[in-house]
């Protein structure tokens, strides 16, 4: 539960369709970026968002909680090809029973910004620390940045209408109306943020451990048994 | 949800109903109009209409109603803590929060349930780059050899007390370990796949088909109701106040 899927209906439409245009965005800049790249790293991105894949049918526990491998992907591929098997990950996830096909774009800006988080803070770190420990502080590094992505999502979110109180109680409105009632409509948007991320916080803290540890696991093993997977050699290694 | 790849992708092989005898193009458009009616409307007894109107779709398709029901109410769990946040009061604005996520699940279902992936990754993969596009392919190409592997690993770790006694710290540690050797083999797969794809020379795009937008005689019916309910959402747009 380290990218709690949006579903779909529940975002006002200026939001989702801008997380579309913005996931757009950036995977042509990501694809021109990479257009060179050998072919090989195509057929790598497919196999690893495969595996990203899998682990989510993987579920640890009630409430459909999985793991997502989105920091592991970043690690290993890089932000930019992390980010493509973000938004495919969740293309498919969303087709095949996930819902939230209007908010792919800002579900894949979530998912692949803790891929990309992780796999920057994980080529500092590293250097400096045991790889299992490196793995894992950058998980959390890359989920922490998610979770205050997902939150200024939800939080704009919160500006908007409940349906069918549209020109009543939303910002805009409440600002035509004065200061006043433009305060009160920023103090429920701020109440409502407080309650989701009371209400979704444990599930985070939950999963970023979980990720934390699998993930550094699993640079841990790599380490021993095929390091090229890995990039560039770091300088300390675990024993 | 491998199992769930695996049976929505037989459903939508095997099918012979109206809906697989349309062509992807058509059933997109429909998908695309009950998905926008869905999150543009406000009203609650329009957004029911709507859930009836794809249940018929899912009935007429043969798809079977129970699994079919499970899966579309996965959207629905995802959406509950958002329905939470969003409380106000009445009752009416947590149901159309509902209503929305459900409509979206089930529209999904009924167009992969009703149509082959290459069918549908083919026009998908027209409007992204192809870098995306033939990742969608290989991705969903992999899932279910991958996936397998996975369950195996789950089983194994089970059975060797890898998931025991040493506690959570650890059994995560250990499914990382698992995990580390699907990533091995992940990639000794994806040299065999980068080696086939050289040898049938590989040109950029994986995907060269074009039958998704070929026009057929029972395209009729989806083209119909997409008209019917783009217009009906807007009739209901113009009456709410």
């Amino acid at each position: 539960m380290t990218h709690l899927h949006i579903p779909d209906g529940v975002l006002p439409w200026w939001l989702w369709a801008s997380g579309l245009a913005a996931a757009a965005l950036l995977l042509a800049l990501i694809s021109r970026r990479h257009r060179h790249d050998r072919r090989d790293r195509l057929a790598l991105l497919g196999a690893f968002s495969a595996l990203m894949l899998a682990a989510m049918a993987l579920p640890l526990g009630p409430l459909g909680y999985h793991l997502s491998l989105a920091p592991l992907l970043g690690i290993l591929l890089g932000g930019g090809l992390a980010f493509v098997g973000a938004c495919v990950v969740n293309v498919i996830l969303a087709l095949f029973g996930h819902g939230g096909i209007t908010v792919v774009g800002l579900n894949a800006l979530v998912t692949g910004a803790s891929a990309a988080l992780a796999g920057a803070a994980y080529r500092i770190l590293a250097r400096r620390a045991r790889l299992f420990t490196a793995a894992s502080l950058a998980t959390v590094v890359g989920l922490c940045g998610a979770l205050v992505l997902w939150l200024a999502v939800v939080g704009v979110a919160g500006l908007a209408p409940n349906p069918g109180h549209e020109g009543h109680e939303h910002l805009a409105g409440a600002v035509a109306q004065g200061a006043d009632a433009a305060a009160a409509a920023a103090g429920e948007a701020r109440t409502r943020l407080a309650r989701f991320a009371l209400l979704s916080l444990p599930f985070w803290l939950a999963g970023m451990a979980a990720e934390a540890l699998v993930c550094g696991g699993v640079v841990s093993f790599l380490s021993k048994v095929s390091p090229a997977l890995l990039g560039t050699p770091p300088a300390r290694r675990d024993s | 949800m491998s199992l769930d790849l695996a049976i929505v992708d037989y459903w939508a092989s095997s099918g012979r109903s109206p809906w697989h005898r349309a062509s992807a193009a058509s059933k997109l458009a429909l998908a695309g109009a009950l998905l926008g009616a869905s999150v543009f409307s406000s009203s609650l007894p329009f957004l029911v209409g709507l859930f009836a109107l794809l249940w018929a779709m899912v009935v007429v398709g043969r798809l079977p109603a129970g699994r079919v029901a499970l899966l579309a109410a996965y959207p629905a769990l995802f959406s509950l803590i958002f329905i939470a946040s969003r409380w106000d009061g009445t009752w009416t604005t947590p149901l159309v929060f509902l209503a929305r996520s459900l409509n979206g699940g089930l529209a999904a279902i009924w167009l992969v349930g009703t149509t082959p992936y290459p069918d549908l990754f083919a026009p998908l993969s027209r409007i992204v780059p192809p870098l995306v596009g033939d990742a969608l392919f290989l991705t969903y190409r992999a899932f279910f050899t991958i996936a397998e592997k996975i369950v195996q690993l789950a089983a194994a770790l089970r059975l060797r007390g890898g998931l025991g006694k040493a506690g959570p710290r650890h059994a995560l540690a250990n499914v990382g370990q698992g995990l580390g050797t699907l990533v091995v083999f992940s990639a000794e797969r994806s040299q065999r796949v980068y080696a086939v794809m050289a040898l049938r020379g590989h040109s950029g795009r994986i995907c060269g088909c074009r039958h998704w937008r070929e026009g057929r005689r029972a395209d009729w019916l989806p083209a119909t109701l997409a008209v019917l309910v783009v217009a009906a959402a807007v009739w209901v747009a113009g009456k709410t106040p």
